[in-house]
């Protein structure tokens, strides 16, 4: 019996460990793709290839959708920012999904909207729109009003609603450089069509300076809990997307700040109404038609422009955060299954839904389980401890020396966070990642993943608190 | 031990890039000292004309290259005076032209893609050849761009040479940009050679003409659009359009029926040059088309046209198209 349980114990322990360095491997391999692209890019001038994309002639123009369901904190400087974007020619849709807060009269008193009848094609199905408003001040500037339908179908009504061949989608918590819509959109333009949609690198903005919908100062925000976010954010865009986006194999790119062209995105059906990670959804969903329809087409993630959104302060609004993000990824994994491995559906399938499923979707459970083995191996025998030691030390490299190199790959490109002592802050973060921050994700994605199981469907209400200071732009 | 030595270098690494840091800020504060006493002299020199020492602003070192081509860039961005441009020409031909050749050297990307910028910046003609040079050796597709573009401001024979030779290099964005820096004149050497160079090119030509409303090619749009290729005559018809030009409809009708609703909704744009009385047949039947695009571009026409909105009254009154009547409606509303 001692035997057996012996046995029983080293063939989890094993499990976790190969899991545990396949994942390893895997971010470090594109840690170190990530490397080579920024160090090419490194001493290069931006600014030059903005200013040819200035050009209205060598510029599409753009719909920019804003879906806003109680978004009455940070509504006013998602505007202001949008219009002071410099790009040749945009049009603001922000559609109101049946808030119950003051988002609307906030909206009207601000931008002196006035109803206007307007017909538009109604090309992808959505709740009622109830009126119609134009702004008064900025002709460009449309708010739709209409049934609560969630965020996907607030999207889908910017859509059909959109005059432009390409659209914006963007959170109505979040804030864009003035430059942010022309650099997402060079790989679209400069390739010929080629790149169907592009997303935009996010920041967090808590604890920075923000006036009229612009950051004047960016600034480290002092709760623990955003500054593990911050780490977590530039990980994942640092590691994942611009690897990932190297050779097609995006699945996410967030809802946050991202183009898409209007034609192929009502071709794949636009956003799913019924979905709780619509933007993973569509992203799959436009992928699957590209494959489906042997389509030489691309889907990009762009690491220069900067989306500033705003991130949970409170552990109970992550958590709910943390849950439906798990929960929206399972169900487009799931939705999509028969992509996975299937060579029809060429890298998509063989590669990226593979890492998504067991390295996205299933982690938490390996994770975990190594937590667990962990604790349990001290109070059992010598060969359960060394495996435990190991198991931990390679929790620490996945956990913190990766998000220590992450972090100081972006301090060498750019100098976001300026002050030493900022790093070392978030060095400091890095290192305690393991004991509290990345526990407390697994058991929410976990949740997520019960939820899933359960199909128990709970959007979570995000409690914004806004970016500007009071008396500014509120 | 791995991980520990992991931690330890990535330790090391923070402090070395804490270091970079501070000598970063101090690099700035005397960039910054160096930019407040320079950018008076150079504006009194370009702005106010008055009398400098050309020798004495020439940088020596990194940094002061650094800040004058930061001042000089700002004039050449922001100006468009061509005596001012024509001075900054001037110093930068004399005196800049071996710190950019040096970086066009360079075995770093970034700072050739730097120096390639500049030269077309600055229109650094004694570079031309090092940029020949450099177009041997091997080049990414930036660079080769960037490089034709220098050519497409300082070198026009060779921008048509390497434009006739090379078949699909760019993608029509490209092309655009090239053309962007092109003189009208130079444009038009170009239609004389427009089926030597590549698709994408045309169709960035003829884009090019009709952005800078260009009437005296209409006749050259309007040989285009019996082009086999529907993408030419769509540009065409696009072109023709923006020139603003008033269309003979003779040569027209044709798209009113066409099988391609782009086609059909170009003309229908163009159908606005006319008066209503020769126009209102054809758009009444563009109103009924099937493409939604179309019909609501045939009422916004109307709309615009005099007397437009009488027309549209009645069509309410006597149509049983529902989505016709819909947009007809809404541009009879508009400003009532």
């Amino acid at each position: 019996m001692e035997k057996f349980t012996e046995t029983i114990g080293l063939f989890f322990g094993s499990a976790i460990l190969i899991y545990m360095l396949i994942v390893i491997f895997a971010y470090t391999f594109m840690l170190v793709i990530a490397f080579i692209h920024i160090r090419k890019h490194y001493l290069l001038d931006k600014e030059e290839a903005d200013e040819e994309n200035l050009s209205s002639i060598n510029m599409k123009p753009i719909s920019i959708i804003v879906p806003a369901y109680n978004e009455e904190a940070g509504i006013l400087d998602t505007v202001h920012s949008l219009l002071s974007l410099r790009f040749p020619q945009t049009e603001v849709i922000i559609v109101n999904d049946g808030s119950t807060d003051s988002t609307q009269n906030k909206l009207i008193q601000e931008f002196k909207f006035l109803e206007v009848e307007k017909v538009y094609r109604q090309e992808l199905s959505t709740k009622p729109v109830k009126r119609i408003f134009q702004s008064a001040v900025y002709q460009g500037v449309w708010l739709i009003e209409k049934e609560n339908g969630g965020k996907a179908d607030a999207l889908n009504t910017g859509i059909n609603f959109a005059r432009f061949p390409y659209f914006c989608s963007i959170d109505g918590d979040s804030i864009l450089n003035e430059k942010s819509l022309l650099k997402v959109m060079n790989p679209i333009i400069s390739s010929d069509g080629e790149v169907i949609a592009a997303g935009g690198n996010v920041r967090i903005a808590n604890g920075s300076i923000v006036h009229s919908g612009t950051v004047r100062k960016t600034q480290l925000a002092k709760n623990s809990l955003v500054l593990m976010q911050v780490i977590e954010y530039l990980r994942a865009f640092m590691m994942g997307r611009i690897s990932f986006s190297k050779y097609n194999l995006v699945l996410i790119i967030s809802g946050a700040f991202s183009v898409f062209s209007k034609e192929w995105t009502v071709k794949a059906g636009g956003y799913a109404a019924n979905s709780i990670g619509e933007d993973m959804e569509l992203v799959v969903k436009l992928h699957r038609y590209l494959k489906e329809n042997k389509l030489k087409k691309r889907i990009e993630f762009v690491p220069d422009p900067v989306c500033w959104t705003e991130a949970p302060e409170k552990l109970s609004i992550l958590r709910k955060q943390r849950r439906r993000w798990h929960q929206g990824l399972i169900e487009s994994l799931w939705k999509h299954k028969r992509i996975t491995l299937n060579p029809k559906y060429g890298a998509i399938g063989m590669v990226s839904f593979p890492y998504f499923w067991l390295v996205e979707c299933l982690g938490p459970i390996f994770e975990l389980g190594g937590y667990l083995y962990i604790i349990a191996a001290f109070f059992l025998g010598e060969i359960y401890f060394e495996f435990a030691v190991l198991l931990a030390l390679l929790f620490i490299l996945y956990g913190s020396v990766l998000s220590i190199a992450s972090l100081l790959l972006d301090a060498w490109n750019k100098d976001v966070y300026p002050t030493k002592s900022d790093l070392f802050r978030l060095i400091f973060m890095s290192l305690t990642e393991v004991f509290w921050y990345k526990p407390l994700t697994l058991l929410w994605r976990m949740e997520g993943l019960m939820f899933f199981i359960i199909r128990r469907k709970e959007w979570g209400n995000m409690q914004r608190i806004g970016h500007s200071s009071k008396g500014q732009s509120i | 031990m791995f991980i520990i030595i992991m931690l330890l270098v990535l330790i090391c690494l923070a402090f070395y890039i804490a270091v970079q840091y501070e000598k970063k800020q101090a690099l700035i504060t005397r960039k910054n000292e160096y930019l407040n006493e320079l950018s008076s002299v150079w504006h009194d020199y370009l702005v106010k004309s008055k009398e400098a020492d050309l020798a004495k602003l020439k940088p020596s070192n990194k940094e002061e290259y650094e800040i004058t081509e930061k001042i000089l860039l700002c004039y050449v961005k922001n100006l468009s005076n061509s005596e001012i441009l024509l001075k900054i020409n001037g110093f930068a031909n004399e005196f800049l032209t071996d710190y950019y050749a040096l970086l066009l050297r360079s075995r770093k990307w970034s700072l050739r893609m730097n120096a390639l910028y500049r030269t077309a910046d600055f229109k650094l003609e004694t570079l031309i050849e090092e940029c020949h040079l450099l177009e041997q050796r091997k080049c990414t597709p930036e660079e080769i761009h960037q490089i034709y573009k220098i050519y497409s401001i300082m070198d026009f024979d060779s921008l048509v040479e390497k434009l006739q030779a090379n078949k699909d290099t760019f993608t029509e964005i490209e092309y655009s940009r090239l053309l962007t820096f092109i003189s009208d004149k130079d444009l038009n050497h170009m239609v004389t050679l427009f089926e030597e160079f590549p698709y994408k090119c045309q169709l960035a030509i003829v884009n090019a003409l009709g952005h800078r409303r260009l009437q005296e090619y209409v006749s050259f749009f309007e040989k285009l659009i019996l082009h086999t290729d529907p993408e030419m005559r769509l540009r065409s018809l696009k072109a023709i359009f923006e020139t603003g030009w008033v269309i003979d409809i003779e040569k027209y009708l044709h798209f009113v029926h066409s099988d391609i609703w782009e086609e059909r909704l170009h003309v229908t744009k163009l159908l606005g040059r006319l008066p209503l009385e020769d126009s209102y047949s054809y758009l009444q039947k563009l109103l009924k088309d099937q493409s939604w695009k179309v019909r609501s571009e045939a009422a916004n026409t109307i709309g615009k046209i005099k007397d437009g909105k009488k027309m549209l009254i009645e069509f309410v009154d006597t149509s049983s198209d529902r989505y016709a009547i819909e947009i007809a409606n809404e541009i009879i509303r508009k400003g009532t």
